[in-house]
């Protein structure tokens, strides 16, 4: 005797059966708390990406936190020089698990072109990245294209938009 | 102005070797030897009351043989609204060093510390020469033309403070 056969005749059609994982990564992805590290220019594309032209809040990270205690996503956005790399993985290691990180604009992905003896060059040299954001700064459009990517990526099989079709969602 | 200007030359024309007039940015720009800093800095400061240095700074003239390296030092005076800059050439390519004048003008100390940080240059009877920007495990000096524009440091650790 299947699940459904027993849940059905008691129930109706009022239950739905699904993971405890698939519960709480549908949770996370749409309620994520990002915080800001802005260093650079992609800090204010990142405030357009907040504010009411664009909106982060219609994709679930309405809660900006400036405390990486609260916080579940990092923003890295700007350019990232030596000294200042061990503040962020001090920031990074003070986030409570699980977390992920968005590595916004050339600087923070690969020092852009500051190629010189005091720029680090992206901030993987440091601390795991998930999602990278290319631009120079990139615009708010792709800063909602990072966390949408980074939604897929937390719950890769999630149904899209109420269709009941899973799928396997490439990053590249 | 032109008084403090006539003795500036007047006073300083033992120890000048060189001396012109910057229209671009109003100032005198004299050359010394580098054994004369100290000596030029106190009179700058004590007989001609130049109250402010601006800032202490080095050139790499790379291709130069006898002195790759400068430092000019900008004096101001905020009486007469004047300024001055000081240039020292250093004959010493391998080991460049000239007196700190950090005992004359306080200003001096932080600004020869990053001079000392970017170009190596070494300031003798210094207070404290350490580098003023750069982490301590940083090898070289960055802002001389040889130091190569690929060239990596170690990732420095969080200081104690933090």
């Amino acid at each position: 005797m299947s699940k459904q056969e027993i849940v059905t005749p008691s129930f109706g059609d009022t239950v739905v059966t699904t993971r405890i994982k698939s519960v709480l990564n549908w949770a996370r992805k749409y309620s994520l708390w990002p915080m800001p590290f802005g260093t650079a220019c992609c800090a204010i594309e990142f405030m357009g990406a907040v504010s009411s032209a664009f909106d982060l809040s219609r994709f679930g990270a309405e809660v900006v936190r400036f405390s990486p205690r609260q916080s579940d996503l990092l923003m890295v956005m700007g350019t990232i020089n030596y000294k200042q790399a061990p503040i962020l993985k001090k920031i990074y290691e003070q986030m409570c698990e699980p977390k992920w990180v968005v590595a916004v604009g050339a600087c923070a992905s690969s020092g852009g072109f500051y190629n010189n003896y005091s720029v680090l060059q992206g901030i993987d040299e440091v601390i795991p990245v998930d999602i990278y954001v290319p631009g120079c700064p990139p615009r708010p459009e792709q800063i909602l294209d990072a966390l949408v990517k980074l939604q897929k990526k937390i719950d890769p099989t999630a149904f899209v938009d109420g269709l009941n079709n899973t799928y396997q969602y490439d990053l590249k | 102005m032109q008084k403090i200007k006539n003795h500036l030359k007047k006073t300083l024309s033992g120890v000048v070797a060189d001396a012109s007039h910057d229209a671009k940015s109003m100032q005198e720009v004299l050359v010394i030897k580098p054994e004369h800093i100290h000596q030029v800095a106190t009179i700058l400061k004590v007989e001609l009351k130049f109250d402010v240095l601006i800032d202490v700074f080095a050139v790499d003239w790379f291709n130069k043989k006898d002195t790759r390296f400068e430092v000019n030092y900008l004096f101001y005076h905020t009486a007469e609204n004047y300024r001055a800059q000081i240039k020292a050439l250093i004959g010493d390519n391998a080991k460049p060093s000239i007196d700190s004048i950090a005992d004359v003008y306080g200003s001096a100390n932080w600004a020869e510390r990053e001079c000392y940080d970017m170009f190596g240059i070494r300031f003798n009877n210094h207070p404290n020469l350490k580098r003023l920007l750069l982490w301590k495990e940083f090898k070289g000096h960055p802002l001389r033309k040889d130091y190569p524009i690929n060239q990596r440091q170690p990732i420095p650790v969080l200081d104690e403070i933090l």
